[in-house]
């Protein structure tokens, strides 16, 4: 309203009827700074956004906050969850996370700038939304310190189920034994893992064939998925809603024909890894 | 290919009529996406459209990759004050000792000096507990951390002589 707020966009909507979309899906709505989250009419599109204070959305302390790692958590959280009670109601499309005009005028001005852009893109994916899936090795051998070499884990690992050796040579020396064994565990790791990573990549072949577009994410880090297992597959799969069962299906099906692997579907998520227009299924562009 | 720890645990997560361990999460919320892909996703992806009042994409792209090093190391991670694994979980084991940590971090911290790399420095000496309380805690030298350059305590095994030995084969590049 004055100088000192500013205007949070979380997503632009289709224009129809944005009051009853104000007045229900986000009635009891917060957004970032915990603020009523509100509609902003254009012509082509409408803008979900939430007032906030320049003090502490301002580029200064915007940057700083951004360093907070509790506050970002706190905040990308509440920026989805607007997002996803949006998108829960009808099309929308995700708006960059700290995207902060100064005043609703502005906002006004972009939605009048880009709105016919923006509704050409609430059209290509009104009909779909996004659906996560992972894919893990859990049958890692206890070796919690697989991501850092084989350093004390391994000889823990030996001590721990001192199976005998297959296919290795008499272990005359215990030095010589335990190189050999060693030997044998690692090859089999590798071959594992090696199946696992083209297991995924056939898993990705198949959903992305069923998707519209696919995006691989980085696999992520055993520790901050909060699985034991590796990951080896993190991707993203923009499904039309008639095919959404036969997605989760699918998925259901990948999973008993790849027993090595455990599957997790997330989502439906608002489509915010499709944004980007004709990223063509299947084609991965990242080996994960 | 008979690998015994594959076989030991049989893994589908089918359980019987085909339900996955689906989680969904996104829109109907019965549970919260996970931070992890919650991040991926808002930092990275979405309408690109400069704000007047906007992080250069630069500057977000620096936070991403940060986050993605911070979060990718647990000690790391309890450095910086993230959490979220010990509140919202059961594993109320190890906590008070980690909330206690957590107080000298802060201590720690709020020392004149750089933000944060005193407490890097100081951890690995207090670490021993929170060791214990997290399951596998591996070891997190291998995350970027430049301010954990001070050697920590490593195993026995490694960096002793066998290991050269042991590295004649492809030993040193399994990682």
């Amino acid at each position: 309203v004055s100088e000192t707020s500013g205007t949070w966009i979380y997503a632009v909507v289709p224009p129809g009827d944005p009051e009853s979309l104000g007045s229900g899906i986000l009635a009891g709505v917060r957004g970032v700074a915990g603020e009523q989250v509100r509609i902003l009419a254009g012509a082509a599109v409408a803008a979900v956004v939430g007032t906030v204070d320049l003090a502490q959305f301002g580029e200064e302390s915007l940057q700083r906050r951004l360093a907070d790692l509790d506050w970002l958590e706190l905040a990308a959280r509440a920026h989805h969850e607007v997002i996803a009670a949006v998108a829960e109601a009808g099309p929308a499309l995700p708006w960059r996370f700290a995207t902060v005009y100064r005043g609703d005028e502005r906002v006004a001005g972009l939605l009048g700038d880009r709105g016919a852009e923006l509704a050409t893109t609430l059209r290509r994916l009104a009909d779909s939304t996004e659906w996560g899936v992972k894919a893990y090795l859990e049958d890692e051998p206890a070796d919690p310190g697989a991501g850092d070499g084989a350093g004390g884990a391994g000889g823990a690992a030996d001590g721990a189920d001192g199976e005998p050796d297959p296919a290795s040579g008499p272990p005359e020396r215990p030095g010589t034994a335990y190189l050999f064994r060693r030997r044998a565990r690692m090859s089999a790791r590798e071959d594992l893992s090696r199946r696992a990573q083209a297991g995924a990549d056939e898993i990705h072949a198949v959903l992305a064939d069923l998707a519209d577009a696919a995006l691989l994410y980085a696999p992520q880090d055993q520790q901050l998925s909060g699985r034991t297992g590796l990951m080896v597959l993190n991707a993203s799969y923009l499904v039309p809603h008639s095919r959404g069962d036969d997605f989760a299906a699918a998925v259901a099906e990948l999973a008993d024909e790849y027993p090595v692997l455990q599957l997790e579907l997330t989502g439906p998520w608002p489509p915010y890894s499709f944004i980007e227009p004709d990223r063509p299924a299947g084609s991965p562009e990242a080996g994960p | 290919m008979t690998d015994p720890p594959m076989t030991d645990t049989p893994k589908v997560v089918t359980g019987g009529g085909g339900s996955l361990g689906l989680r969904r999460g996104a829109f109907g919320r019965p549970e919260p996406a996970t931070l992890a892909d919650i991040l991926e996703r808002v930092l990275d992806k979405g309408i690109v459209i400069a704000g007047d009042i906007s992080i250069n994409l630069l500057d977000i792209e620096l936070l991403t990759i940060r986050v993605r090093l911070l979060i990718a190391s647990v000690d790391r991670a309890r450095e910086m004050g993230i959490d979220w694994w010990e509140r919202d979980t059961s594993l109320s084991s190890g906590r008070r000792v980690v909330a206690e940590e957590r107080v000298l971090l802060r201590e720690r911290v709020a020392a004149p000096g750089p933000a944060v790399a005193p407490a890097a420095a100081y951890l690995p000496d207090a670490a021993p507990p929170a060791a214990a309380y997290l399951p596998d805690a591996a070891p997190p030298a291998a995350v970027v951390v430049q301010a954990a350059a001070a050697p920590r305590v490593r195993s026995p095994r490694r960096g002793k002589p066998t290991r050269p030995a042991a590295a004649e084969g492809e030993d040193g590049s399994v990682s």
